[in-house]
């Protein structure tokens, strides 16, 4: 019994880190989107990845506790 | 001084397992993001240490105060409010200016009031609270993962519906520190504090003629052993709560708060089996639409949660008390998953859990931390007299 938790739990956590594993990797790699300017006949790619904005720490603005109106 | 020996009982390759996975996940983060990433999954897989070796849970605790009249559990929780207060209200009343941290401030209204009562009632039936699930389910308790994933379903369909429970009357957000100063706000908390201790402390005298001390679990081993294969009095979870409390509010800016998380991994996973959220308006401003929209290891809360359910394996397998046999009858699983899903709408409905809310919010000052108690409590007595429907309690009084 002992050993059916352990390869239960072992299954649930292996499950939970590839589902981490794909969102993280979903994050990395934002489709491109391209655009063709039709003046210049020029394409422009722009990443839709946001800013990456610096978390904020110490001796900044706090931030809001997440999930507080 | 010698290296404390690994004990027989200890389980190894769990614990190995458990080391080397928080040790590449902390240099993943630091790597990827910044080592306050880093520091504050560190800091989770202490807390999941300390709620485990301690077993501070405040379901378990609750109960034997309200079946047994037992309050060496219901002390403890006061405890750390306290010690919390103290450390807590001189930063947010800015006695250091270069510190910076919000306090968990939200409405008190009927939101609060509602869920908390839900939650109280979801923490019996699901045998654990927001912190309590997470170590729990760390141990290894089979149990524990239905009611985290119901606990996921509850909290993810409370975030849809929370905007329509806000625009029900509310009192706004009332801070204790805006409204006294943080020197009388705290006096006062202390106070009303001290005040519960005493009351709980003389409910148990009553009854049993005696009080449990905080550090009544016993042991012959040595400092160190105990340190690292427990199990450790309350006392010493009261200390590092507080402290890895601190280390949260000072790294992240914001108190320790774990249910968020459980709401954005829900709707992360909803949109990734395809569901739509574009009408879900909770994630659709503010820092929920940014969670919603890069990786969950950018979302603190989420990556504590992840500290808290390792450390707490690494906890368990160095006490040799990793997955413990365990029995799921079907009334059982019932109230798993009808636990969790009291426990998740509560939680969202209540801006949190027993941590986000209760501990948060009192020992930042904001009044609807206390609003939770008052009624989180009540729902666990509620609670407490369901659990021999589902075959979770015989009749039997605890003494």
């Amino acid at each position: 019994m002992k050993r059916k938790a352990k390869i239960i739990m072992g299954s649930a956590l292996g499950l939970a880190a590839i589902l981490v594993t794909i969102d993280h990797t979903r994050d990395r790699l934002p489709a491109p989107t391209v655009t063709r300017d039709a003046t210049r006949n020029a394409i422009t790619i722009e990443s839709t990845r946001d800013s990456g904005e610096a978390p904020r720490g110490l001796a900044t603005k706090p931030p809001d506790a997440p999930g507080y109106p | 001084m010698t290296a404390a020996p690994i004990p027989v009982s200890a389980d190894k390759p769990v614990a190995l397992l458990a080391a080397l996975g928080m040790l590449a996940l902390a240099l993943f983060l630091q790597h990827e993001f910044s080592t306050r990433q880093a520091l504050l999954f560190l800091t989770g897989t202490g807390l999941g240490i300390t709620l485990y070796h301690a077993a501070f849970g405040f379901t378990g605790g609750w109960r034997r105060l309200i079946r047994g009249r037992r309050s060496d559990g219901a002390r403890a929780h006061l405890l750390l409010l306290a010690a919390s207060s103290l450390l807590f209200f001189p930063i947010l009343g800015n006695v250091f200016p270069g510190i910076q941290a919000s306090a968990a401030l939200a409405p008190l209204g009927l939101s609060v009031l509602i869920g908390a009562f839900l939650f109280g009632i979801g923490m019996q039936l699901g045998g654990g609270c927001g912190s309590g699930t997470l170590f729990a389910l760390g141990g290894g308790h089979v149990r524990m993962l239905i009611t985290l994933a119901f606990f996921i379903v509850g909290a993810t369909i409370g975030s849809v519906h929370l905007p329509a429970w806000l625009t029900l009357p509310n009192l706004g957000k009332r801070s204790l520190i805006a409204s006294f100063g943080w020197e009388t706000a705290l006096v006062l908390q202390l106070v009303v504090l001290a005040g519960l201790y005493a009351f709980v402390r003389w409910l148990e005298r009553r009854r049993h003629g005696g009080v449990r001390p905080l550090d009544s679990v016993t042991s012959k081993a040595r400092f160190v052993d105990r340190l690292l294969f427990g199990p450790w009095p309350l006392s010493w979870g009261v200390i590092g709560l507080s402290l890895l409390g601190l280390a949260t509010l000072l790294i992240a800016g914001h108190p320790w708060s774990i249910t968020f998380a459980f709401g954005l991994w829900g709707t992360k996973l909803w949109q990734a089996l395809g569901g739509d959220i574009s009408s879900w308006s909770y994630w659709s401003t503010g820092y929920p639409a940014q969670a919603v929209n890069r990786s969950v290891l950018a979302d603190t809360i989420s990556l504590m949660d992840f500290g808290i359910i390792l450390g707490a394996v690494l906890a368990a397998a160095l006490a040799g008390k990793f997955a413990p046999e365990e029995k799921l009858p079907v009334r059982s699983v019932l109230a798993a998953i009808l636990g969790g899903l009291l426990l998740g709408y509560g939680a969202r409905l209540s801006f949190g859990c027993n941590i986000g809310a209760l501990l948060a919010g009192i020992s930042t000052g904001s009044l609807h931390g206390w609003l939770w108690l008052a009624t989180g409590f009540a729902g666990n007595i509620v609670g407490v007299k369901l659990r021999p429907a589902f075959g979770l309690d015989g009749p039997a009084v605890e003494t």
